[in-house]
């Protein structure tokens, strides 16, 4: 049987959306969100995601998010209720002289923990609706694990003055990235974080000496370092953008956002994944025919709560 | 036709060819003609997670999915099939209507609502519980406090209570900062600034800007303001907290003014009753005049503003002031204000 997406030796991405598209869609969200106070946000998230999937394309064939605004609305009433009642118990204990007390020395405890379950889980409810070729993508369960390895990497940085923050973040990248799957596909991750430190400290010294514009540069080393270290069933993804262009984008962003009060986001957007896409490649052959399906997993409270939370998931 | 086929099992794409018999679609191999699957007409929808292609989904095979390529055939497919060919880049619902309109009576009902939960709220709270936040905000101003001589000190805290009508653990200090300002934080505590103190030329500007003070602490304003803040931000950032994808608004923008316009009304009512206060006690308010007739920093952009104008509040007072009937004897001598200034010599 013939397959139209054949293995090729460099399989391009592409991003096949309309800038007026965009525009549109970005712009009914906001003023439906804005008339129902809120309630329409989760089909707002929705409808953008449902958007960007579907005209991000590798080889041709455009990927599907397959989460539903009921799901994520379900999710949301959740966590709302789950927040008026944490913060109704703390505000009330709060009172209560010794306990008031060791709640002002626990909150800032707890903050880190709540990310990480934030991150692990949003990751993990976002992976399980992403859709490719009618296989899904997921993430195993592992929240503790990744709670555990995000509390000591946040107490080794704190207490390196933030030396240790690259070993972290590569740990993280490491943890998410193996964890995640395609189908019955796995991806693999080689990243060290001895490396990541020699960016992130030339990186550094470089952005403070040229009084920040190095930092595109910067981060495009860092991204570029994750995302080459990233395999695919023994494939490797590889990341072509340059500094300039990294540059180029991180000024328009900056500058179109500013001007435009932005209204230039939907633009902005597409011109973006228009520019990155090509540029991103996964290298090698990969068994397209050996990658079943598989059950889908996570659940909608905690893509909310990674929302609500304005968390940078930090998945390039 | 041909078209892209995904079976939902592997993955891969297969190019097809559907060809319409009397009531399915047969999914047939584009070059072996074999049959992978048979769609019945009425089984057949259009994918709703695709906003602008085409891609047709059966419920025989949840999981697969058919991208036919634009084609006058594939439009002659949908219209017998009875399928939307359009997109639907605007979303519409009819539930949106009356969600609409209980959005719009609920944010109503919410935000004409705050000064009642707020005053619940601070009522709710006791004046020594508050008292111990205050002790938290002693603690980090403590190395701004100019020490006041023991007499002065209770002598201003008697200020205090006689405006208030009441006995209460009323505590009055005087901190280094260079605007001329009073504030009060948590619980009975009064802070006049230096500035204030050592800049001002009668007794009577003293009192009144006490009795302003106390207005705050006996209408629970800091209480009542935690509290709306809190309301405020749950509300906001679970109604208008996701504008990653929506654009210009800033919530904190937002929540910025409608704070703003309670702590205006509050200045206000603090200065109600500072007027109130000052007229049963029979006390001058020409120094309030005179302090507010010195300030002129705020004029038209007042919505900006945390307190009324000054040209507003010099009005008001004035207009009190010429109302009042007898005064009494001053509150706080001439001689407690000298005895006060003695901290500006340090």
């Amino acid at each position: 049987m013939e397959t139209v997406s054949q293995e090729k030796a460099n399989p391009q991405f592409q991003w096949l959306g309309k800038p007026f598209e965009l525009f549109i869609l970005m712009i009914t969200n906001l003023f439906l969100t804005l008339v129902t106070m809120g309630i329409y946000t989760p089909w707002a998230r929705t409808r953008f995601r449902q958007y960007l999937w579907g005209h991000l394309a590798f080889e041709g064939d455009r990927a599907v998010y397959s989460g539903t605004g009921e799901e994520l609305f379900r999710g949301w009433l959740k966590l709302f209720g789950l927040l008026v009642v944490f913060y109704i118990i703390f505000f009330v204990l709060f009172f209560i002289p010794i306990v008031g007390m060791i709640l002002g020395y626990a909150a800032p405890l707890v903050y880190p923990v709540l990310f990480a379950i934030g991150i692990y889980a949003g990751t993990r409810y976002r992976l399980s609706r992403t859709e490719l070729r009618g296989v899904r993508f997921g993430l195993e369960r592992g929240t503790r694990d990744f709670v555990w390895l995000f509390i000591q990497g946040v107490v080794v940085s704190v207490l390196t003055l933030g030396i240790y923050y690259p070993w972290f973040k590569n740990d993280v990248r490491r943890f998410l990235t193996e964890k995640a799957y395609f189908g019955t596909g796995r991806f693999s991750y080689t990243g060290e974080g001895k490396e990541l430190f020699k960016i992130y400290l030339k990186g550094v010294l470089l952005t403070i000496v040229t009084l920040g514009f190095y930092f595109p540069w910067f981060l495009l080393e860092v991204n570029k370092y994750k995302t080459d270290h990233t395999q695919f069933q023994g494939a490797s993804f590889h990341l072509s953008l340059t500094g300039l262009e990294t540059f180029w984008l991180c000024a328009l962003w900056f500058f179109g956002m500013l001007l435009t009060f932005g209204l230039a986001a939907p633009f902005l957007i597409h011109y973006t994944l228009k520019k990155v896409t090509p540029n991103l490649a996964l290298n090698g052959s990969v068994q397209w025919d050996t990658i079943l399906s598989t059950a889908a997993s996570g659940n909608a409270t905690a893509d909310a709560a990674v929302d609500f939370y304005d968390i940078d998931l930090g998945f390039a | 036709m041909i078209a892209k086929y995904f079976d939902g099992k592997v993955a891969r794409a297969q190019r097809v060819q559907v060809v319409r018999t009397a009531s399915a679609l047969s999914i047939q191999n584009a070059d072996t003609n074999e049959v992978i699957s048979q769609w019945a007409f009425e089984s057949i929808k259009k994918d709703p997670r695709e906003i602008s292609e085409i891609v047709l989904i059966s419920s025989d095979q949840p999981r697969a999915r058919l991208e036919i390529e634009a084609s006058d055939e594939r439009n002659q497919l949908m219209a017998d099939l009875q399928l939307k060919a359009g997109f639907s880049f605007v979303f519409w619902k009819k539930w949106l209507i009356p969600v609409m309109l209980l959005t719009v009576l609920i944010s109503v009902g919410i935000y004409r609502s705050l000064p009642v939960i707020s005053a619940a709220v601070a009522g709710w709270v006791p004046r020594s519980q508050e008292q111990k936040l205050d002790d938290l905000v002693r603690k980090q101003i403590s190395k701004d406090l100019i020490e006041i001589q023991v007499p002065i000190r209770e002598k201003l805290a008697l200020v205090a209570q006689t405006l208030a009508g009441r006995p209460g653990h009323f505590q009055v200090d005087v901190i280094k900062w260079p605007e001329e300002n009073a504030f009060v934080a948590f619980g009975e505590s009064i802070y006049l600034t230096r500035a204030l103190v050592c800049n001002a030329k009668r007794p009577d500007q003293i009192i009144g800007i006490m009795a302003h003070e106390v207005g705050h602490i006996e209408h629970r304003h800091i209480m009542k303001q935690l509290a709306r803040s809190l309301s405020l931000i749950l509300l906001l950032q679970f109604g208008l907290g996701d504008f990653s994808q929506g654009l210009m608004i800033d919530p904190e923008t937002a929540l910025l003014i409608v704070e703003r316009g309670f702590s205006r009304d509050m200045e206000h009512e603090a200065d109600l009753f500072a007027i109130e206060t000052l007229q049963k006690n029979g006390q001058s308010l020409d120094g309030l005049v005179q302090f507010f007739k010195g300030d002129k920093s705020l004029g038209p952009l007042e919505i900006l503003s945390t307190h009324p104008s000054s040209i507003h509040r010099t009005q008001l007072f004035e207009e009190a002031a010429s109302k009042s009937g007898t005064l009494k004897e001053s509150l706080f001598s001439q001689q407690d204000l000298l005895d006060l200034k003695a901290l500006c010599l340090l």
